[in-house]
C-alpha cells in the first residue's frame, strides 16, 4: 500500500522545485470510484490536485516523447519535465533516456516507494458487482457496495498481474528522487518465480502446441493497436510502418484476420523486444484480454541470454542491437 | 505479392557480384534475386511479410565482417535476423526459413554451395507437406 505520506511528501517536494514554464505528469482521482486518471499541471495552483495510492497502474512514460516533438517547441526550450513514477515506470524513463528519445536534463524523475497496484476492474471481479467508494486503509481496499455495505479486500489479493513477481520492483541506477515508506502489508516476494512459468519458456511445447496457444490468443485481436498507442517503448508514432499514408498498397491490410493478426504483432514483439521493460501496460489496456506478456518474457529473456542486456537498467547502456565493436563476429 | 514456392535473395554490391547473379540465374530457377545498397538496408519485416504470404523462404547475403563498404552495415543487420529469426521462431514459424549468409563479392563457390543446402533444405520441408 502506498501510503498518505508519500503522496504529501511528493506533493511538498514538486512545490519546492516547480518554475513557471515546467509541467508536471502525475495522477489525480477522476471522480470515477476506484480510478486513477493522470494529470498534466501547468501552473502552481494545480499542484494540490495530486494524489498517489495504490490505483495509480498508468505508466506516465508514454507522454514523456510527446513533449519534445515539434508541436510542444516552447516545452522544448524552456522549463523541465518532472514526473512521478513508481518503480517499474522509472525503468521506461531510464530505457528511453538511453534510446536518446529524451533529453536527459529536461527530466525530473520522482520515484516512489510501491508494493503492488490494482485496478477497479480487478476489485469489481472481486466483489462481482457495482461499487460506489474506495477507500484504503491499513493494507486494506474498503470497498462500498451499492447498498450501502462495506467489504475490506486483502492487497494482495487484487494485484496486478505483474506485481505478483518481484522482478520489476527494483530500481534503475538512474533518478532525481526516490520516497520510502509503504504502509503495512506484505511485501511482494522478490525471489517469486512466476517468469519462469510462461508456456514459451517451459520449452516442453512442441512446435505446434505451441501454434495453437499463438492461434487461439492472436484470434481474438481485433487490431485497435490500444497495445502499440500506450506503450513506451514503441516511439515511432506517425512514422509507424502500419499507418504509413504515403504508400500506395498499405504494409497491412486492413482486414482482421489471423494472418495479418500474426504479422501486425511479430513486427511489433521485433521492434520493441530490445527495449521492452514489461511494464505490463499493453496488456492492461487491451480490450480482447490477450495475454500479450507471455511473449514478452520470452523475448525479453532471449534478449538478456544472448546480448547480456536487461532493458531499463541503466541510463548510460545503450541498445546492444546498436552497441557493436567493429571487428567483431558475426554469429 | 509474394509467389509461392519462390526464394527471396536480397544481396548487396550487385555490381560486383555479376558472375554470381549469373550463376544463380542459370542453377536455381526459384531463387528471385532482389538488390539492396548495403545488407544493412535490409528490412526484416520484409522477410515476416514474404513469408506470411507463404514465400517457401529468404536469404540475406551480405559481406563479410569489415568488408562492408559502409563499414557497419552487416553488423547492424547481423543483429536485426537474428532477432527476426527468434520472433518467427516465437510465433510458432520454421525459424530456418529466413537466413543470412556473410561472403565478399570475390567468394562464390560457398554462396552457391549454401543456397544448394537451403535449397534442399526447403525441398524436404515441401515434401513433409509442412507450411509455414
Amino acid at each position: 500500500m502506498i501510503s498518505e505520506k508519500i503522496s504529501q511528501q511528493v506533493k511538498n517536494l514538486i512545490q519546492q522545485e516547480f518554475k513557471t514554464g515546467d509541467v508536471i505528469l502525475s495522477y489525480q482521482d477522476s471522480g470515477t470510484p476506484g480510478v486513477m486518471t493522470p494529470i498534466f499541471i501547468h501552473s502552481k495552483e494545480d499542484i494540490g490536485k495530486i494524489l498517489i495510492n495504490s490505483l495509480c497502474v498508468n505508466n506516465l512514460a508514454v507522454y514523456l516523447s510527446s513533449f519534445f516533438q515539434s508541436e510542444y517547441k516552447d516545452i522544448k526550450q524552456k522549463g523541465r519535465i518532472i514526473i512521478t513514477a513508481k518503480p517499474c515506470d522509472a525503468k521506461s524513463v531510464v530505457q528511453m533516456i538511453s534510446d536518446e528519445q529524451i533529453p536527459n536534463e529536461k527530466i525530473l524523475l520522482i520515484v516512489f516507494e510501491c508494493d503492488g497496484v490494482t485496478t477497479s476492474r480487478l476489485i469489481k471481479e472481486k466483489v462481482n458487482q457495482e461499487f460506489s467508494k474506495i477507500d484504503i486503509k491499513d493494507g486494506k481496499y474498503i470497498v462500498t457496495l451499492q447498498d450501502k455495505q462495506s467489504q475490506s479486500i486483502q492487497a494482495e489479493e487484487v494485484r496486478v498481474s505483474k506485481c505478483k513477481d518481484g522482478s520489476l520492483c527494483d530500481l534503475p541506477t538512474y533518478y532525481d528522487y526516490y520516497f520510502v515508506g509503504t504502509e503495512k502489508s506484505s511485501k511482494i516476494d522478490q525471489h517469486s518465480k512466476v517468469m519462469t512459468e510462461t508456456p514459451l519458456l517451459q520449452e516442453r511445447l512442441s512446435r505446434t502446441e505451441f501454434k495453437k496457444i499463438v492461434d487461439t490468443e492472436l484470434e481474438k485481436c481485433i487490431r485497435c493497436y490500444a497495445c502499440r498507442n500506450i506503450c513506451p517503448a514503441c516511439f515511432c508514432s506517425e512514422k509507424c510502418i502500419i499507418d504509413k499514408p504515403k504508400l500506395a498498397v498499405p504494409f497491412l491490410d486492413k482486414e482482421v484476420n489471423l494472418a495479418n493478426n500474426i504479422l501486425f504483432h511479430m513486427i511489433r514483439f521485433n521492434h520493441v523486444a530490445p527495449n521492452c521493460t514489461e511494464c505490463g501496460e499493453c496488456e492492461r489496456v487491451c480490450p480482447q484480454e490477450i495475454k500479450l506478456s507471455i511473449f514478452y518474457h520470452y523475448f525479453n529473456r532471449l534478449v538478456k541470454k544472448e546480448f547480456g542486456f536487461v532493458s531499463g537498467k541503466s541510463d548510460l547502456e545503450r541498445q546492444k542491437l546498436l552497441n557493436y565493436r567493429l571487428g567483431e563476429e558475426l554469429v | 505479392m509474394a509467389k509461392q514456392d519462390l526464394i527471396y535473395l536480397f544481396l548487396c554490391r550487385a555490381d560486383k557480384r555479376k558472375k554470381l547473379l549469373t550463376e544463380i540465374e542459370k542453377k536455381f530457377p526459384n531463387i528471385q534475386t532482389i538488390n539492396i545498397h548495403c545488407a544493412g538496408r535490409f528490412n526484416p519485416i520484409l522477410a515476416f511479410k514474404l513469408l506470411q504470404q507463404k514465400a517457401a523462404g529468404v536469404i540475406l547475403l551480405g559481406c563479410d565482417t569489415g568488408d562492408c563498404h559502409y563499414r557497419e552495415g552487416n553488423l547492424f543487420s547481423e543483429r536485426r535476423i537474428f532477432l527476426a529469426r527468434e520472433t518467427l521462431h516465437g510465433f510458432g514459424m520454421d525459424r530456418n526459413r529466413l537466413q543470412a549468409l556473410w561472403y565478399n563479392p570475390k567468394q562464390i563457390a560457398p554462396v552457391l554451395e549454401s543456397l544448394e543446402t537451403f535449397t534442399k533444405y526447403i525441398s524436404n520441408l515441401a515434401s513433409k507437406g509442412d507450411s509455414i
